[in-house]
């Protein structure tokens, strides 16, 4: 029962994407919707029965299979669900935003041309994140994570006559080729360690190598370390962490529902789900864990700098991801597993919110992106509006909201974490609260409060948009407070985290901590996160609201300042100008020099050329003239005789 | 049905059907083409029903004697290697025939006989048993492949057709000569008895060293490949898809067949070379590959860089063995070539399927001439955007499976050549997409694009045939594993045992 529960859960959305990408034009735009929608509901329901099962009764392991997809000789490799509370509660959520972006995206894509071919991605990558999430083994991790990397590839692009949503699309798709490349090597090692790629025996084999040195010739390394390594560039390629976060910015050139989805609630957390699956492993290399904390931190800050720059509404919010993205890879770095997936889950309610609020607003303003040519649309717009100030509330972690429980559990477990990086860390991630709530805020006042700054009138749309906008509201506001004490004091990870020392004190603080969702909220007053928050509200208050003349005229002389922002310290001209351009004349020279010049035209051609040559040397013998061959033959025959007789052969 | 001499019946079908056809009027040669297709195919599944997937040793062998002067017999048999071949080269033939005989507008008959020679000669490859069976086959592929780019090719056909004739029968001589220097030290020109003969390191490196460059050049390795550029550029859209999908393989059949089990401590001895070499295809001629601007070019510059994997699957068992007497990830390494074998005839053989069709529209292979391609041919995108995902190794395709083995397996000799056989997902996902981009995305800017029309119902069949493999494959390439794994552990004992 639960198996198939499981493989009907997984296999609807692949059924809906098939029908409307295969079946759309004939069924019509009505019918394909509705089919799709039918199926994730399917899946919704099914993920519901599955989590009531783990969560809540929380059982054992189980694998449901589908097939075998190869089994040569040792390597057999089993496709189907393994279900556990890890697996189970990323499948809930994917279900649960996934079905409200194909009701959202009713109205977002009303009278698109694509339309059949938009929901039949979108159910496509519903069921490759399924895929990834209940993969039981690392190949079909491998598919997973491929898949959604394919279906973001083709969203982003989805409007493939313009050429930056082209360009944003293979982007991100190179881009997370590399993070591939690091995943697949992971994989490579895993396989050579242990022999097999399957979860339950991966980790338990695994961790009896803690002490194995690999040598690679110039240098050696610990096995575990470098696949804790490998295993953090692949999830830096997805969850677009320093330097591959190139990529996200510019993913937001998709239709706004899909960077709801896959660009804030959940393909973009598939970095940070992997390090918790093989958190054990994590744990036995504190030298990547340093890495991670560094890597982390300095995106949760700098990125989130960046977003106070932008005025496309949904770069800010892309900006804010990486800058929480960050946040979840800083908590895995201090070993609080826990805490990471709980902000992965509010993040994923609250910024998917956030995209289709900004969604909301840019159909309202027709299709209009610019925060500058907005204000005052708070009164237009009651619904977006009361919506956005929920996301943005948690998103800032104001006390009681969602944000508030998961952000302020990671801020205390890097805190109390011991290793080196930590107290940077710590400073990044203060810091970075209080850049987040001046973008956040920035973003809310400009467009919502103010003068209008455009002409023409706007209305809240059709109610397929805002209904969504409601139903992910009220999990930004109150899963947290609700769903804390189940986290930390329930621990329903239970033993599928890591259990090393380590994780298991920051399990046992931050329990103490969140004892009292209420108590804790209060508590909060006496956090410093709490006040760079307030501060970044003063900030932006006073810029945008009471004294918007004074900032103004002090504007220029902050420039300077903005500049290495704006400039995005340089990361995309640096991928630009020195890695794109040199790679590409690199190639040309290659083709045009080496393979060319000298393997074809030089030797091959060259060798046939002689030939030819030495052709027409001989060919002088060759006169035709009888006398000519008649004088040859005598000479000839007076060379062999003397030969013979002096030689005597 | 057991005890029919299914192999030369398929062999003298196409024959005869090849005969006939060229003699026949065009409305009867169609129906004798497509009706031998059929029969080719059904007698394929019958091979394939006969075949017994749990034994390692020739089956469905044939024998008749040919010459009793010399002592030479005709022997033919198939094992878990030859038979995935076998039924890729009858699928593949059934396919071109099906989809470029539209694109063909002068000798259509003797088009249609070419490839049926071909079928022929392929299959006589992958199941001749006899050196010299072999070698027949293996020379009489090339006559019907230099007719065919030198007949229907484009602009600069006779310079590819002769450079690509030189080119692999240069080292024919060299192979002919080894081949008969094991048939008279073994008594009998029999390949599995070359197999068990005691060879010293100094004949085997003097065999290898002739078998690879027929061989090599075949595949084609690195420095050996530039024939491969021209002719696929040159070639008709039929000719390039039997000579990346079939003609490649060949050569690659012959590393399994010949250089691995005859000369196993001398590929041991120069292994290192050899994997050097294949990783230099697939990361040097992966950059070259950005570097195009005719997308024929480009496809045929992939198509050489996915080989490497294939040459780099079949050597990489040495250095794993030496390194962990590691057999399993032997296995996966040999089982892995074998697949990337397969699935880069539907990698690179649907692109070149495909990209036929919108030359026979568009007339052009340049890139700069094409853009926007896909809001006039959304049909056709689609497809092409399976072969590029296939051709970029995503998994759930076919392109995926063979390049994954390979890759993990290579782990157990060093991390470095996985790093580098690893920068082919970025490199063939950049040309590749680069390519796809240039072609089909983007506003229509040349006026001759937005006069193309889209793909016709039988052409759909083609390409929908090709996905299905794809597809197939890639979910389920249990389905070939199974048929060569017995074959590929034999492999893998006999070419790891040190002869020396």
């Amino acid at each position: 029962m639960i198996k198939s529960v499981a493989l009907i859960t997984w296999l609807a959305p692949l059924l809906g994407a098939l029908m409307a990408g295969l079946l759309g034009e004939k069924l019509g735009p009505k019918n394909t919707h509705r089919f799709t929608i039918g199926m994730v509901t399917i899946s919704l329901l099914g993920a519901l029965y599955l989590s009531s099962i783990f969560i809540i009764h929380s059982s054992d392991p189980i694998f449901a299979k589908l097939f075998t997809w190869i089994d040569s000789n040792t390597f057999i490799i089993e496709i189907g669900i393994y279900l556990d509370a890890l697996s189970v509660i990323m499948m809930l959520v994917v279900a649960f935003v996934s079905l409200l972006v194909h009701i959202y995206s009713i109205g977002y894509m009303a009278g698109d041309e694509g339309y059949c071919r938009f929901f039949s991605y979108v159910s496509l990558f519903t069921f490759a994140m399924f895929a990834l999430v209940g993969a039981q083994n690392f190949a079909q991790l491998f598919f997973g994570w491929e898949g959604v990397g394919v279906v973001s590839y083709l969203l982003i692009g989805y409007y493939f006559t313009k050429p930056s949503a082209v360009n944003g699309g293979l982007k991100a798709f190179l881009v997370n080729r590399i993070g591939d490349l690091g995943l697949l090597i992971a994989i490579a090692l895993i396989f050579y360690y242990v022999g097999a790629l399957d979860y339950p025996t991966v980790i338990p084999m695994l961790e009896k190598f803690d002490q194995d040195i690999l040598y690679l010739g110039l240098f050696e390394i610990n096995g575990l370390t470098l696949i804790a390594f490998t295993l953090l560039v692949g999830a830096m390629g997805k969850s677009a962490q320093i330097p591959l976060h190139v990529w996200l910015p510019e993913s937001m050139e998709g239709p706004t529902p899909i960077s709801a989805l896959i660009h804030a609630a959940t393909m973009v957390t598939a970095g940070v789900f992997l390090i918790c699956r093989m958190s054990p492993i994590f744990d036995y290399s504190p030298a990547v864990l340093n890495l991670i904390l560094i890597i982390g931190s300095t995106g949760a800050l700098f990125l989130g700098l960046v977003g106070i720059v932008q005025n496309d509404i949904k770069r800010i919010v892309a900006y804010s991801t990486l800058s929480q993205l960050g946040y979840m890879i800083a908590a895995t770095g201090a070993s609080a597993y826990t805490a990471a997936m709980f902000h992965l889950l509010m993040h994923a309610f609250f910024k998917a919110l956030l995209f289709l609020c900004a969604g909301s607003v840019i159909v309202a303003m027709h299709h209009e992106q610019n925060i500058q040519n907005m204000g005052g649309l708070r009164r237009e717009l009651p619904i977006t509006f009361v919506c956005s100030l929920i996301g943005t509330l948690s998103l800032v972690a104001f006390p009681f909201t969602s944000g508030f429980y998961s952000k302020d559990s990671i801020i205390s477990a890097v805190h109390h974490c011991y290793l080196p990086a930590a107290s940077y860390a710590y400073m990044c991630l203060l810091l970075g609260a209080g850049a987040t709530s001046i973008y956040s805020f920035r973003s809310l006042f400009l467009t919502f409060f103010g003068k209008k700054r455009f002409t023409g009138a706007v209305s809240e749309p059709k109610w397929q948009i805002t209904f969504p906008l409601i139903v992910l509201a009220i999990p930004s506001l109150f899963l947290g407070m609700s769903s804390v004490g189940l986290f930390f004091i329930g621990n329903i990870f239970g033993n599928t985290l890591s259990t090393s020392t380590i994780a298991n004190a920051q399990m046992k603080l931050l329990s103490h901590e969140f004892a009292n969702p209420l108590l804790s909220g209060i508590d909060a007053l006496f956090h410093p996160a709490f006040y760079f928050m307030i501060l970044g509200f003063v900030i932006t208050l006073f810029c945008y609201i009471t004294n918007h003349e004074t900032f103004n005229r002090i504007k220029p002389s902050l420039k300077r300042i903005a500049y290495p922002l704006e400039m995005k310290f340089g990361f995309d001209w640096f991928n630009d100008h020195i890695i794109v351009r040199s790679i590409i004349q690199f190639s040309r020279r290659l083709y045009r020099y080496l393979d060319k010049h000298v393997i074809d035209e030089g030797i091959i051609l060259g060798l046939a050329k002689r030939c030819l040559q030495a052709s027409y040397t001989f060919k002088i013998v060759q006169t035709g003239y009888v006398y000519h061959y008649a004088s040859m033959t005598i000479l000839s025959l007076f060379l062999i005789i003397f030969f013979v007789l002096y030689i005597g052969i | 049905m057991t005890g029919y001499p299914l192999l030369s019946i398929l062999i003298l079908q196409s024959l005869i059907s090849a005969i006939w056809i060229v003699g026949s009027k065009y409305q009867r040669a169609q129906v004798i083409t497509y009706t031998s297709t059929l029969i080719s195919i059904l007698i394929s599944i019958l091979i394939f029903f006969q075949f017994n997937p749990n034994s390692f040793e020739m089956q469905l062998t044939e024998s008749y004697t040919w010459i009793t002067h010399w002592n030479l017999n005709i022997q033919l048999g198939i094992d878990g290697i030859s038979l995935p071949l076998i039924l890729l080269t009858v699928f593949i033939n059934a396919v071109i025939i099906t989809a470029t005989s539209s694109m063909v507008n002068q000798h259509i008959t003797k088009y249609w006989a070419l490839f049926f020679v071909l079928q022929a000669m392929v299959v006589g490859v992958f199941s001749a048993n006899n050196a010299f069976l072999f070698y027949l086959f293996w020379e009489g592929m090339l006559i019907p492949m230099y007719l065919c780019i030198g007949i229907w090719g484009s602009n600069l056909r006779s310079y590819a057709a002769i450079k690509f004739f030189l080119y692999t029968f240069f080292g024919s001589v060299l192979m002919l000569l080894a081949l008969i220097y094991l048939s008279i030290k073994a008594g009998s020109d029999n390949i599995l008895g070359f197999y068990d003969l005691p060879l010293s390191m100094h004949e085997q490196v003097l065999i290898l060293i002739a078998f690879m460059f027929v061989f090599a050049v075949k595949v084609p390795m690195w420095p050996l490949h530039t024939w491969l550029p021209d002719a696929h550029t040159e070639a008709p859209a039929g000719g390039s898809v039997i000579l990346a999908a079939l003609m490649l393989k060949v050569g690659a059949y012959g590393f399994f067949r010949f250089c691995l089990p005859v000369t196993p401590d001398a590929c041991s001895e120069y292994a290192f070379v050899l994997i050097g070499l294949s990783l230099v295809a697939i990361v040097i001629i992966g950059l070259v590959a950005l570097a195009q601007t005719d997308m024929k070019r480009l496809i045929a510059y992939s198509s050489v860089a996915h080989m490497g994997f294939v040459s780099l699957g079949c050597f990489i068992i040495f250095p794993i063995f030496k390194s962990t007497g590691h057999l399993p990830a032997t296995h996966l390494a040999i089982s892995g070539a074998m697949m990337q074998m397969i699935t880069h005839a539907f990698g690179s053989g649907a692109m070149f399927l495909a990209f036929g069709m919108l030359y026979d529209q568009l007339h052009s292979r340049l890139i700069a001439d094409m853009g926007g391609i896909a809001q006039i041919m959304p049909k056709f995108t689609a497809f092409f955007m399976v072969f590029a995902f296939t051709n970029i190794g995503v998994p759930g395709t076919a392109g995926f499976v063979g390049e994954f083995m390979v890759l993990i397996s290579t782990l157990e000799a060093s991390v470095w050549i996985t790093l580098l056989a690893g920068l082919s997902l970025i490199l063939s996902a950049s040309y590749t997409l680069f390519m796809f981009k240039r072609v089909f995305f983007g506003p229509v800017i040349i006026e001759h694009v937005s006069h193309l029309k889209d793909i016709n119902r039988s052409q759909q069949i083609a390409l929908s045939v090709m996905t299905a493999g794809i597809f197939l494959i890639g979910i389920y390439p249990n389905c070939i594993t199974h048929l060569m794994d017995q074959t590929v552990t034999h492999l893998v004992q006999t070419s790891l045992q040190a002869k020396v």
